[in-house]
């Protein structure tokens, strides 16, 4: 305590210099706050629009093309298999082209859309038309613009596993899955369509999404627990580039948040040095009373704990309103941010920790200097 | 308990390592408890060097230094930091305060490195001291707002508030004016008579050294003279 009183007054007693100091360490802090929440919004966002309307693990027959009978409660005991998986939705899909001169090809899909509108959103990527409630189908606005076609029009398709068939749906709804493959591919339908389109009862694939998307392994390792005879197959397999992308950005701003700490902690510890050359009178008056060298050295660990901890404070306050400011400023045409910020409260206490201890370390030198400070050569000198 | 308060035995100081200069050549020399002494000597004869031995801020090249019958050749720096705390109390020419406390905080001071806070009775007779000190007017002013005096006064009850044994000061009126070095002197007899504290004050001013018990005149290094002017 009286390290603490001593090293307040201290503090206190050069106002300009400590706010300086305090300014240092805020501004390292808000940086950390600013980067790290810009980098994780970023990150998210970067997930949401990549794999944020993707199967996140797939099950499927062991077997190539061979298909899984679904009874009607499969999909809930999948469900309840763990409480991570957030929507789990069957699919029957196979190959087809478009009769035209061209034959583009299509990737027919079959889906229950209440279920399926919980991994890909169909409800919120329709851009006209509606979910289809017969036999209609969806399809991407790229393969709509390829054809041509708008809502309530017939496109006529071929089947070539169902010996060259053709079949004739008209046009429900155009969506945009944001996927350029996807929104020329796919050509979605409800589930009993495609099953009667390809003579079946059965499904392709049971896709599912999970809350956190890194914990896939571990769903997917229970998941091959209950289903011995099923293959899964996870997001990562198919998003190479995304994932070292990711990883590519949490390095890089790791690396930034270690350089501003090392340049916080070597700034601390200069200024402190300092100070330990401003108070040696007082160091050395002190000890002349019988402060011990341990006491005297706690001193300047106290000036950088205090110094740390409003330092952190004020990184803190301009770091949150650096955020606020960003997400007010850099807006898109429409008046959303262009990246959505997200404010992680663990995040941001472990950088005022992380302020905090190397405020802490930065003092250790002046500690030492100030513990070795002897008594005999200040009054000397005084 | 002991009969010196201090106790000195050959002790020799020699500065520097590659060039020596042997600054006290084996001092022998004790003191009473409760005298007043004083130690006059030109500059360079030693004399604040053998304050500063005295007071364990300094260590002998050789000898053995006794406080109130313990040798303080085996303590180790945060033993003699205690002994300091709670048996010496010193007072510097350059009354040597602590600017960012008020004067009464730079008195409590000694006894919060002592006890870690401030008691009751640590108040009292902080308050008690500064009364008798003269400075119950300015005893909430910063220490760099006082005048010279005040200072000195400050640094004096300062080191009466833990109640040592032993008083060491070096050329305490050194930086005053000859009314203020009356004052200060009468305020040192005072302390000694009421509070039954051992002096060692380290003066060039004959005038004042005549005032003490015993006056040793330090040259070159060694005792030249040692005068009991009082029994005690």
């Amino acid at each position: 305590m009286l390290s603490l009183k001593i090293a307040a007054r201290f503090l206190f007693s050069s106002k300009l210099q400590t706010l300086l100091i305090m300014l240092g360490i805020g501004v390292g802090v808000s940086v950390q706050v600013f980067i790290g929440s810009l980098i994780g919004g970023l990150q998210n966002d970067l997930i949401d629009s990549t794999i944020g309307s993707q199967s996140h693990i797939t099950i499927r027959s062991q077997m190539r093309d061979e298909r899984l009978s679904v009874s009607p409660s499969f999909l809930s005991e999948v469900e309840d298999i763990s409480s991570e998986i957030r929507a789990v939705s069957s699919v029957l899909e196979g190959p087809g082209t478009i009769d035209n001169d061209v034959g583009d090809s299509i990737f027919i899909r079959g889906f229950e859309f209440e279920r399926a509108n919980d991994i890909y959103r169909f409800d919120e990527a329709l851009i006209s038309g509606d979910i289809p409630e017969h036999d209609g189908v969806l399809i991407g606005k790229d393969l709509a613009e390829m054809l041509a076609v708008e809502i309530g029009e017939q496109v006529r398709i071929v089947l070539p596993q169902q010996g060259f068939d053709t079949f004739t749906f008209e046009i429900s709804g155009i969506f945009d899955l944001g996927v350029a493959s996807v929104n020329e591919t796919w050509f979605v339908m409800r589930l009993e369509t495609a099953q009667t389109l390809f003579d079946t009862n059965q499904v392709s694939a049971v896709e599912m999404q999970v809350n956190d998307v890194f914990a896939t392994t571990e769903i997917a390792e229970r998941l091959m627990e209950a289903y011995p005879d099923l293959r899964h197959t996870e997001w990562q397999a198919s998003n190479q580039e995304l994932l070292s992308g990711l990883e590519g950005q949490s390095i890089s701003s790791l690396m930034i948040q270690v350089f501003v700490m090392i340049s916080l902690v070597l700034g601390i510890a200069s200024v402190l040095a300092i100070t330990v050359l401003q108070k040696s009178r007082q160091l050395g008056i002190l000890k002349a009373m019988g402060i011990t060298d341990f006491k005297a050295s706690t001193i300047f660990l106290a000036q950088g704990f205090i110094l740390g901890v409003f330092g952190a404070l004020i990184g803190v306050g301009l770091g949150l309103f650096l955020n606020v400011a960003f997400t007010q400023f850099a807006v898109n045409p429409d008046g959303t941010p262009v990246v959505s910020l997200q404010i992680d409260p663990a995040f941001v206490m472990l950088s005022a920790l992380v302020a905090i201890t190397a405020s802490l370390l930065a003092s250790i030198i002046p500690a030492k200097r100030s513990a070795k400070l002897s008594i005999i050569e200040v009054i000397r000198n005084g | 308990m002991a009969e010196y308060a201090l106790k000195l035995t050959g002790i020799e100081k020699t500065y520097g390592t590659t060039i020596k200069t042997k600054v006290l050549h084996g001092i022998d020399v004790s003191f009473k408890r409760h005298s007043f002494n004083a130690i006059i000597g030109q500059s360079g004869s030693g004399k604040s060097t053998l304050m500063n031995i005295m007071g364990t801020l300094d260590l002998p090249t050789s000898g053995v230094l006794e406080i109130l019958g313990t040798k303080t050749t085996d303590m180790n720096k945060k033993q003699l930091a205690v002994l300091r705390n709670e048996t010496i109390g010193f007072i510097f020419q350059h009354h040597y305060l602590l600017p960012e406390f008020t004067a009464l905080e730079n008195i409590l001071m000694p006894a919060k490195i002592k006890h870690g806070r401030i008691t009751q009775a640590d108040r009292a007779y902080a308050l008690e001291l500064i009364e008798f000190v003269g400075l119950t007017q300015v005893k909430d002013n910063p220490a760099n707002q006082m005048s010279g005096g005040q200072q000195q006064r400050t640094a004096i009850a300062r080191a009466l508030i833990n109640k040592p044994e032993i008083i060491l000061a070096d050329e305490p009126t050194g930086a005053l004016d000859s009314e203020s070095t009356d004052k200060v002197y009468q305020l040192l007899r005072d302390i000694n008579t009421t509070y039954q504290t051992t002096f060692l004050v380290i003066t060039h001013d004959r005038k004042v050294a005549e005032k003490a018990d015993r006056i040793i005149e330090l040259k070159d290094g060694r005792i030249e003279l040692d005068v009991v002017t009082k029994s005690s």
